[in-house]
């Protein structure tokens, strides 16, 4: 089993324009969206690759739902602890001469009372020998009561 | 969780920065793969193959059992767990579309490799390939099992 936990999870949002111009009305010709963050792409890329990963992460709001919908789609099980915040958005711009520029949400940094409801612990593991577990965190630390609801 | 993971004989593979990285490598994680820039807080300038292996020594010394680090267009560095040796491969050429999620396919190359069992070389090959199959993907992570396949034998 591979468990990919992530801390911060996104939806990726690709655009393609023909030229960003600074300070102007920019007009995209196509756009693309899909699951994201480190921990979800290191899943799909697994699952491409005939492994089969288990997602697990925070979701909230409409954005939170692209999200697992997108991992869905890709054959991702996944285990969720809802949000009352909506998951951030990362932006990918690509113009016509392949140059890339990111918009990056920061996220918010995980506070317990965020959390849309009480959810059961997470069994993470099933205590299956062999697991490799992915851990994904940027700055966002989890407390230390909510470790504490969370059986691995 | 890494202590967690392990008790339950498994292997943690973590991917952070800064401050989390430092805290986390007394734990002993199988496996981290910061990129250069986020490796250079070990007071490393990272350049080239050689200084790169120089981190991933100090990494490994602060506790990781195994480190790779990418350089981007410039290859990827990799000291696998229990060796002394540290294995270096050429980035391959390709008609990027982006290389957003690259850092995160190769991740997952070196899992599926563990989890397959591979060996030193072709572990770092199927990581590499992954990383540039990502660059050809509609979207970051979503690369085709084909277009690895193809960049393995090359």
């Amino acid at each position: 089993m591979i468990v990919c936990v992530s801390a911060n999870p996104a939806v990726d949002k690709r655009v393609r324009l023909p030229k960003l111009a600074l300070g102007r009305v920019n007009r995209v010709s196509h756009v693309q969206a899909a699951a994201g963050g480190e921990s979800a792409h290191v899943a799909m890329a697994l699952r491409a690759l005939g492994s089969v990963p288990r997602w697990i992460g925070f979701a909230g709001g409409a954005t939170g739902q692209e999200l697992l919908a997108g991992l869905k789609d890709l054959d991702i099980s996944s285990v969720t602890v809802p949000m009352k915040n909506a998951t951030r958005v990362n932006l990918e711009i690509i113009d016509e001469d392949g140059n890339v520029t990111e918009i990056l949400e920061l996220g918010l940094p995980f506070q317990h009372k965020n959390v849309a409801h009480s959810s059961r612990p997470v069994n993470l593991f099933s205590a299956k020998q062999g697991t490799i577990c992915l851990l994904f965190f940027l700055a966002a630390c989890l407390p230390a009561s909510y470790r504490n609801s969370t059986r691995i | 969780m890494i202590a967690l993971t392990h008790r339950f004989g498994g292997k943690a593979f973590l991917d952070t920065s800064g401050e989390p990285l430092k805290r986390a490598l007394s734990a002993g994680p199988d496996f981290v793969k910061p990129n250069r820039e986020e490796a250079e807080w070990l007071g490393n300038s990272i350049s080239d193959a050689k200084s790169a292996a120089a981190a991933i020594a100090k990494l490994i010394a602060a506790g990781a059992k195994s480190a790779a680090i990418s350089l981007g267009p410039h290859g990827l560095v990799w000291q696998p767990a229990k060796s002394r040796s540290v294995f270096y491969v050429l980035p391959l050429k390709v008609a990027a579309r982006s290389g957003v999620g690259s850092g995160d396919a190769t991740v997952a190359g070196f899992v599926h490799a563990a989890q397959e069992g591979l060996g030193s070389e072709d572990s770092l090959n199927l990581a590499a390939a992954c990383g540039a199959a990502n660059c050809l993907a509609d979207l970051p992570g979503q690369l085709h099992a084909r277009d690895v396949h193809r960049l393995r034998k090359l």
